[in-house]
């Protein structure tokens, strides 16, 4: 297939409208097959008429995989249907990214077969007990002349059942230390139930279609040539592979709000209160457009740094987690603001609008899967001093082609991310002269707010000291991370705004206004409220999007 | 002390006063409130009733239930109502 | 004491095969099937009583007892909570009309374990009561109901349902009648169940509907005056509200005792979790929620014995309030969790993600959020600071929450549906002058006189946005509705403090040395009202170190409030309206 909005429209239609009640990919089939917690079948068939693994495989291996921000944009038509669905399959993600960072040719090729094939790879990393502390996990291979002898448990670990292979992290060296674990590219033929106990489903309150399962394994021999990389690489592999999947999984996520949104805007355009529309009540209307602005944000933040992967690599340690932190945050409160919208149409599990409360609880996991949000900060504050310290010596405008989707972008160069950015981030570097741009009148006042904002982060950014920035940091230096993630995500608004063609949405200075004021807000209780015409100009823009069935995010394209 | 900008002892100036009072809980009425017309058919709804009777209660100085207005549901009923409720403190609204 | 005994009782039956065994409960939940053994077990204990009013011949005497009780059974489940607690709004507009209605022949029903529903809503009808469209009309001596109420709580397994009917044609707000329906006296064919409504949450609950067909329904079904009926429900539901708040706090007392247990159990990158700041942090304001949650909703159940003329108001507060703020909570310690709050069969863990979501139907309980907020906004300008003369002595909720300090009985003539002022924040300039004489004594004191000055002054500025403020019809504005957001935090602010105020017991113990609950309180209103307090940090941190190192503590400010037995001496009743 051709350039992906070919390809994106073309999975649209495979997927059919979600609002068809006979439609059995849709919005009906999904929630009943939650009930039974699982995907809709007739949708895993569609994606495999599509061939959607293939979007995770390199070009080179013979799959679709150019850019990482047109895979986001691609599986958004996953998520927007069912969140557990679009998960299911990007667990594979989180395999593969191991392999095509460490992974030798042939195990390289056999990934890309069963992937093209439809079939299954699971990332067995997780310990219940160890969390996103994976340097903590317990599961062992231990050498034996030219075998290694697997021992341990694996817990929580999406598609374990219906895998073909694996990627495991296993504990090769029993003192700790970063080189104490390796990882294994393991066909799961080689799992012989003799030292191998399945561990019974784990249930979950959300994304119940994902199929979450567990082993114990005792005293498995495995051929040594299932090492993936170089023995006690394995963190380090993950550190870099895990950038990709850290961001793109809360970037594919972003179509849950798309829905929750639709939904919502469904449910208030067709009730009558109090003798008029619902979506007419004045904080209903702000509750949408504040949305709308959030998912705008989620988006422009998530496609900078996918881009930012492909133009400058260096920065992906930064990123990743930014993204996360900040996307996983402002989805689930935008989640919960429209359930209140919802009232008591949210508590349905009937009815046309009961994607809405799957939607509340598949939300749940963005916050915590593959890395939670205080794992996050955890990570970003120890480059925190270096990020600031150059933002502000090195002030510089960011490449236009991070932020519009028209530039082409070099290959991915997975083995080439950095484990540190070594203080480089155009966006945070950008935000030292974005006031030199020319800014519609109207933002000016904020940006320079923001801009003041990230001065005074690089001033107390400047007065830490490495021991400050450890595991056990204190709360007030957590936030200061946390704050960088917002001054990141307002260079970018910036620059989508700026590099948008003339007479898109995008372009225009409305939104831009919206998303600096709710960035400004975003640790703040009671946010600062949009003036009135802006609202105004989202609401309307929304309800056009909403009636002529286009996405509500940044790329604004048909869905189905 | 209350002080008015009308003679809220006469009935009329009261009603003139609360015609005026409504149009801004009614921004959608293209008319004037007609003192003999039921507040319900104007949609005035149960939040709006509270708030009116809030303001009423603010500008004339007395505590006015918002039964007061379900009970007087026109405004030239109300206003005889308020007109009552008034004369009774008179003394001290001087 | 017959708190102490319920809990007592609560987790006698929580174990392996009672009938609060949580397997039990989740496999309830599971089955969307009843939880009919809990809910016998309560109505041998007694719970019932807790429904009719002492002069009715049961124990309901104190509102503060009742969300105490209440909220012990909502701490083991909260569907459970709800599914017995119906009753309490089952009964309340037969109980607040008084001798116009057929108060004792309900007392008589409930005492004898009967359940009462109440049906308020109609399919599309929302929280927009004079929509309603089930109607009744005079027919010989008696009345004739036909129409749809739905959803409702008990709707199909209960016999007795409390309906507001539509006796005008025309409608509006004298147009609506409640009376009092015996399914079992009604013809054949002519009440019929409509079916379950599937749920997000509080899946065993029957949350179903009734259908009447010219049902015939007699004379003494009447309860209050013909017309009378938006009145009887707007008043009862000042009251329905505050103890819904206690829903919330039992979810609150659960969530808490999971995080107590993961912050004892888990470890990470090689240390106690509660080592490290952030999470001691978070761990701390998920505490100081639980005590301005408290604060609310004790001063919004004493409030109504003593101030119930300002009820409309102060429920407002409290049920816009109390569970939004634990809904934050919930977010907070679900965050902590983790896995462990997502995943649901992991070893006791697994009742957090079904507290979460029986949760999550409590602000939409007896008007949502918004409603009630809407209401608050509605009536702003005649509540901001210095408009109204200050209350009596004996209104000032200094003096009603005095621990030994008995509740007036409750008087339903004495409940308005417009405040004519808010004795809570009323109070908050002495009690805040109050604070600073003390502030001289230590670096805490000084602290936390220095909160509470931040917090009038926000209710200050509060004031003069308000002058802005005029009454108005319809949906309010998002910036009126902001402002009764903050209204609500400076009320909530306000009743932490005048709680502290009147309980010298508060002044001591774990959490009461150095005001540190309190302090904890008003960081959070402070936060809430868009600022960020010195020191918060600090108080956060102290009180998640006593969550994870008092594990025996309990989160509770009022835990030793444990009501006496009510009296029954006929002194303390509901009185006719």
């Amino acid at each position: 297939m051709t350039d992906i909005a070919t390809r994106a429209d073309h999975l649209e239609k495979l997927l059919g409208d979600p609002w068809d009640a006979d439609n059995p990919a849709g919005f009906a089939a999904v929630v009943a097959a939650d009930e039974r917690e699982e995907t809709a079948p007739a949708a895993e068939a569609a994606l495999d008429e599509f061939g959607l693994l293939a979007e995770f495989v390199p070009r080179t291996l013979g799959g679709r995989l150019d850019r990482v921000d047109d895979m986001i944009e691609l599986m958004r038509s996953v998520y927007r249907r069912d969140p557990a669905l679009g998960l299911a399959r990007a667990g594979q993600l989180l395999a593969v990214v191991n392999v095509w960072t460490a992974g030798a040719p042939e195990q390289r090729r056999a990934s890309a077969e069963l992937l093209l094939d439809n079939r299954r790879i699971a990332c067995a990393f997780h310990e219940l007990a160890h969390g996103n502390d994976i340097a903590g996990n317990e599961f062992a291979a231990r050498r034996l002349g030219s075998e290694l002898i697997l021992h341990g448990r694996k817990e929580s670990i999406a598609n374990l059942d219906q895998a073909d292979a694996l990627v495991i992290l296993a504990r090769t060296d029993p003192a700790d230390g970063p080189r104490s674990h390796s990882q294994l590219f393991l066909p799961a033929d080689m799992l012989a139930p003799g030292h191998v106990r399945r561990l019974p489903r784990f249930r979950s309150v959300g994304m119940r279609g994902v199929r979450l399962g567990g082993m114990e394994v005792t005293g498995l021999p495995v051929p040594d040539a299932v090492l993936l990389g170089s023995p006690g690489t394995g963190v380090e592999t993950a550190s870099r592979a895990f950038q990709v999947t850290r961001m793109a999984l809360p970037a594919m996520s972003t179509a849950l709000l798309d829905t929750a949104l639709r939904v919502t805007l469904h449910h208030t355009r067709r009730r009558r209160l109090y003798g008029r529309e619902a979506a007419a009540i004045p904080m209903v209307r702000t509750t949408l457009a504040e949305a709308f602005t959030d998912l705008l944000i989620c988006e422009a933040l998530s496609r900078a740094a996918a881009r930012a992967l492909h133009l400058c690599p260096e920065s992906g340690s930064v990123h990743a987690p930014a993204v996360k932190y900040l996307v996983a945050g402002v989805l689930t409160d935008a989640v919960q603001r429209l359930s209140t919208v919802m009232g008591s149409e949210f508590y349905r599990r009937d009815g046309e609008h009961a994607v809405f409360q799957k939607i509340a609880r598949d939300v749940r996991p963005v916050g915590f899967g593959h890395i939670a949000r205080a794992a996050c900060l955890s990570a970003l504050l120890p480059q925190l001093p270096g990020l600031l310290g150059r933002a502000r010596r090195a002030a510089a405008p960011a490449p236009a082609a991070l932020f519009t989707d028209e530039a082409e972008l070099p290959e991915l160069d997975l083995p080439g991310l950095r484990l540190v950015a070594g203080g480089r981030d155009p966006l945070a570097a950008s935000l030292g002269t974005v006031l030199d741009e020319d800014l519609p009148t109207a933002v000016r006042p904020l940006v320079e707010d923001h801009v003041r904002g990230f001065a005074a982060l690089c001033e107390a950014g400047a007065a830490l000291r490495p021991r400050e920035l450890s595991i056990t940091a204190e709360v007030p230096v957590r936030e200061l991370a946390a704050r960088y993630t917002v001054s990141l995500a307002a260079a970018v608004c910036l620059g989508v705004q700026r590099t948008a063609s003339a007479g898109e949405f995008l372009a225009r200075p409305e939104w831009l206004l919206a998303a600096l004021t709710r960035l400004a807000g975003v640790e703040r209780a009671i946010p600062a409220d949009l003036p009135p015409a802006v609202e105004d100009a989202l609401i309307e823009e929304l309800m056009d999007r909403d009636d002529r069935s286009l996405s509500f995010g940044l790329a604004s394209r048909p869905y189905a | 002390m209350t002080t008015y900008g009308f003679d809220p002892a006469a009935p009329s100036e009261l009603q003139s006063w609360l015609v005026e009072r409504l149009a801004e809980y009614l921004p959608d009425l293209g008319e004037a409130v007609d003192p003999y017309r039921q507040l319900g058919e104007y949609g005035l709804d149960s939040i709006a009733v509270v708030a009116f009777a809030a303001d009423v209660e603010e500008q004339l100085g007395i505590a006015v239930d918002p039964t007061a207005i379900w009970d007087y549901p026109t405004v030239s009923e109300l206003a005889e109502y308020l007109a009552g409720e008034l004369a009774e403190r008179r003394p001290q609204a001087a | 004491m017959r708190t102490a005994d319920l809990e007592a009782r609560l987790a006698e039956w929580s174990r392996p095969g009672g009938p609060f065994d949580p397997a039990v409960l989740t496999a309830h939940d599971e089955t969307e099937s009843f939880p009919a053994e809990a809910c016998a077990a309560l109505d041998t204990w007694g719970l019932p009583e807790y429904y009719v009013p002492v002069r009715r011949g049961g124990r309901q005497d104190r509102l503060d007892e009742f969300l105490a009780l209440l909220r012990r059974i909502a701490a083991r489940d909260l569907t459970v909570a709800v599914a017995h607690g119906k009753t309490f709004l089952g009964g309340v507009c037969a109980w607040v009309a008084g001798e116009d209605g057929p108060a004792d022949l309900l007392a008589r029903h409930v005492l004898a374990g009967e359940p009462v529903a109440w049906g308020l809503t109609e399919p599309d009808g929302g929280s927009d009561l004079l929509a309603g469209s089930l109607t009744a009309t005079r027919h010989g001596s008696g009345w004739h109901l036909s129409g749809r109420k739905w959803p409702v709580n008990n709707a199909t397994r209960g016999n007795l349902l409390c309906v507001l009917a539509r006796t005008e044609p025309e409608g509006g707000p004298r147009g609506f009648t409640v009376f009092l329906i015996d399914k079992r006296a009604t013809a054949t064919g002519t009440v019929r169940p409509l079916p379950k409504m599937p749920t997000h949450g509080i899946r065993g609950a029957d949350i179903s509907g009734v259908e009447f067909h010219e049902a015939r329904v007699p004379a003494h079904a009447l309860v209050g005056t013909v017309g009378g009926g938006l009145e009887l429900v707007l008043k009862s539901l000042q009251l329905t509200r505050i103890v819904c708040v206690s829903l919330s706090l039992g979810a609150g007392d659960h969530a808490l005792g999971l995080l107590r247990r993961f912050l004892s159990e888990r470890r990470l990158y090689g240390r106690d979790l509660a080592d490290l700041p952030h999470v001691r942090g978070t761990a701390g304001r998920a505490a100081a929620h639980q005590f301005l949650a408290e604060a609310v909703a004790h001063t919004a159940a004493r409030a109504a014995h003593q101030v119930p003329e300002e009820l409309s108001v102060v429920s407002a507060v409290a049920k816009a309030f109390v569970p939004t703020l634990v809904q934050g909570q919930l977010r907070l310690i679900g965050d902590l969790l983790g896995a462990r709050g997502f995943l649901t069969g992991v070893e006791g863990y697994g009742g957090f993600a079904k507290l979460e979501r029986d949760h999550q139907v409590v602000p939409l309980f007896d008007g949502s959020t918004w409603v009630n907020r809407a209401g608050l906004a509605g009536v702003l300008p005649l509540l901001r600071p210095g408009r109204r003369a200050t209350a009596s002595v004996s209104a000032s909720p200094v003096h009603w929450l005095r621990e030994e300090h008995r509740p007036a009985p409750l008087d339903a003539r004495r409940l308005r549906l417009l405040a004519p002022r808010d004795s809570v924040l009323g109070a908050l300039p002495t009690l805040v002058a109050e604070l600073a004489e003390q502030e001289r004594t230590s670096s805490t004191a000084a602290e936390t006189a220095s909160l509470s000055r931040a917090l009038l002054a926000a209710y200050e500025r509060l004031g003069a946005d308000l002058k802005n403020v005029r009454p108005t019809g319809g949906a309010p504005s998002t910036a009126t509705m902001r402002l009764a957001e903050r209204y609500e935090w400076c009320f909530a602010g306000a009743a932490a403090l005048a709680l502290h105020r009147a309980r010298p017991r508060l002044h001591d113990g774990p959490w009461g040395q150095d005001g540190l609950w309190l302090r904890g309180c008003l960081a959070l209103a402070l936060e809430g009202l868009g600022s960020r307090p010195t020191g918060a940090t600090q108080v956060y941190d102290r009180l998640g170190t006593l969550v994870t190192t008092a594990p025996d503590v309990p989160v509770s400010v009022l835990d030793d409030m444990v009501p006496d037995e009510p009296v029954h001496d006929g002194s303390v009743e509901v009185p006719a309206a």
